[in-house]
């Protein structure tokens, strides 16, 4: 049965995105703060673990590796099924991490991009699903706080269409700025033309961003999971997810997963 | 200079298939020939060596890991800048087969395409490409690839499947001489033929794909194999680099520049 309203499925047809509101209730969200600042603590007391350390832009990489609660997430109930609905029953997850994003740094406007466009070749774009990346708001993120820019409808685009150019992410003309409260959530299709917005309120902005394509393809490098990881995935869902599966051969893991999987 | 003329890539957008004759010269196909019947000789000695064992088709899985003339023909000199042109600068090998057709073998309702994912259009994508090296002279009646050209660009309701291979209209059959390459997209609609000849027919198949898609299930190369990969080419073709990184280079190992 489908999972998404025809509401959801038309808007994220027509737009490539969707938005979900409260995605997370107040004990879930406090909870995963909780995980988040652990990771945080560890990965800054640890400069060998993986990630991007310059000032104005942190991103804790395989944020997976941190805490189980953040597994769970990657299947939580009210996004998960929808994400699964737009790429196919065969969906695996291809990257993860925590993004923190300080005031004060400076995006430009070549910061606009697809997550497909100029990587992924083989696969006709503009009609195809190839990956969604998912994106939990750890903090209310305002207008002015760094929000996800999406120029809505692009990844209907083929490859050479001509986007302007922009010297600073916020004129793209036509853009929506994906601003929410702390707990939301929102994905798109990784054709969706899109840019980070810079932070000019007074506080870090903190998002969780799990990236899914499905089980065929190969994970991000790094983002391969360690045997403490592995260990997690009880369930066939769950190493479907994490690519410790057959990739072309055999059934797709059911979902939810079977009882005593 | 393109690796690939004009008729070459109209004839394949057009048809999803392409004929290389000649691409094994004598002496390499003799060296090809000689490595699979060691190769076949060390499968059938050892059943616990991956494969299907069917009456109607011997299949020796992974037949890169038997001998270095597979790897060499992998990054051939023609043909794999043909696929990259074909397929894009991240080229990577998925699988790799040497098929053995017996005597007799038939199929039944057997056409298939190769590639069918949920969240890809098919009809303007391209994930795979076929090669396959004939490695002896496939008569017409001889079980060679029949092919519906045109069928990878075709959207819609799938195809007929006919009961006999041969009988799909407007099909084209890949019977051709040793030393022959040819090349099929993984969305082409085709089928193996039947064997009504009196020769085995024997062919090396190589799939490629795209480095960021996995390997098929039992072709990861064995850490043998991976150390034979000289090139940043070889590299990438096996898998053993960034999925979604820079592309290697041709290179000299592939002849090209």
């Amino acid at each position: 049965m489908p999972v998404l309203t025809e509401a959801q499925r038309l808007f994220f047809e027509t737009n490539g995105y969707l938005m979900v509101e409260g995605a997370l209730s107040p004990a879930e969200l406090a909870a995963v703060r909780r995980a988040a600042d652990t990771a945080e603590d560890r990965w800054r007391r640890r400069p060998d673990l993986p990630g991007n350390r310059v000032p104005e832009f942190e991103q804790i990489d395989a944020i997976l590796e941190y805490d189980p609660l953040f597994f769970d997430l990657v299947e939580h109930p009210k996004v998960f099924p929808l994400v699964r609905e737009v790429l196919g029953p065969d969906v695996a997850l291809l990257d993860h991490a925590y993004y923190m994003t300080p005031p004060g740094g400076l995006v430009k406007g070549s910061a606009w991009h697809t997550d497909v466009g100029h990587r992924i070749f083989g696969v006709y774009h503009p009609r195809s699903a190839i990956m969604a990346r998912v994106i939990y708001a750890l903090t209310d993120v305002p207008e002015n706080g760094g929000a996800t820019l999406v120029l809505p409808g692009s990844h209907h685009y083929p490859v050479d269409f001509p986007v302007p150019g922009a010297k600073w992410p916020e004129e793209m003309p036509g853009h929506v700025r994906l601003a929410c409260k702390a707990g939301s959530a929102y994905f798109y299709n990784g054709n969706l033309w899109h840019a980070p917005s810079n932070n000019r309120s007074d506080t870090v902005r903190r998002v969780l961003l799990f990236n899914y394509g499905h089980r065929w393809m190969r994970m991000w490098k790094g983002h391969e999971p360690s045997p403490w990881l592995a260990e997690q995935a009880k369930t066939p869902m769950r190493r479907q997810l994490l690519g410790l599966c057959r990739a072309y051969y055999g059934p797709d893991a059911e979902y939810p997963a079977p009882a005593g999987a | 200079m393109p690796a690939i003329t004009l008729e070459q890539r109209y004839f394949f957008e057009a048809n999803g298939y392409l004929v290389v004759p000649d691409a094994l010269p004598p002496d390499q196909l003799a060296r090809v020939q000689a490595a699979c019947e060691a190769a076949e000789e060390r499968w059938r000695a050892d059943p616990d060596l991956p494969g299907v064992r069917r009456h109607d088709l011997d299949q020796v899985i992974g037949i890169l890991e038997y001998d270095p003339v597979f790897l060499e023909v992998l990054e051939h000199p023609v043909v794999l800048p043909l696929v990259r042109e074909l397929m894009g600068p991240d080229v990577m090998m998925i699988d790799n087969d040497y098929f053995i057709t017996p005597v007799g073998a038939t199929i039944h309702k057997g056409w298939h395409y190769d590639e069918g994912f949920p969240g890809v259009y098919h009809p303007r994508s391209r994930l795979m490409i076929k090669v396959f090296y004939v490695l002896q002279d496939i008569p017409q009646n001889g079980g060679g690839t029949v092919i519906l050209p045109g069928s990878h660009v075709f959207f819609g309701t799938r195809p007929v499947n006919t009961e006999v291979p041969e009988d799909m209209p407007a099909s084209v059959r890949m019977c051709l001489p040793a030393g022959s390459a040819y090349l099929m997209a993984g969305r082409a609609y085709h089928c193996v033929g039947n064997n009504l000849s009196e020769l085995r027919r024997k062919l090396l198949i190589y799939t490629y794909g795209h480095k960021w898609m996995r390997i098929w299930d039992g072709y990861l190369p064995s850490e043998r194999l991976a150390a034979q990969a000289a090139t940043p080419m070889c590299r990438q073709l096996l898998g053993l680099t960034d999925p979604y990184g820079p592309n290697a280079p041709l290179g000299a190992a592939a002849g090209v520049g």
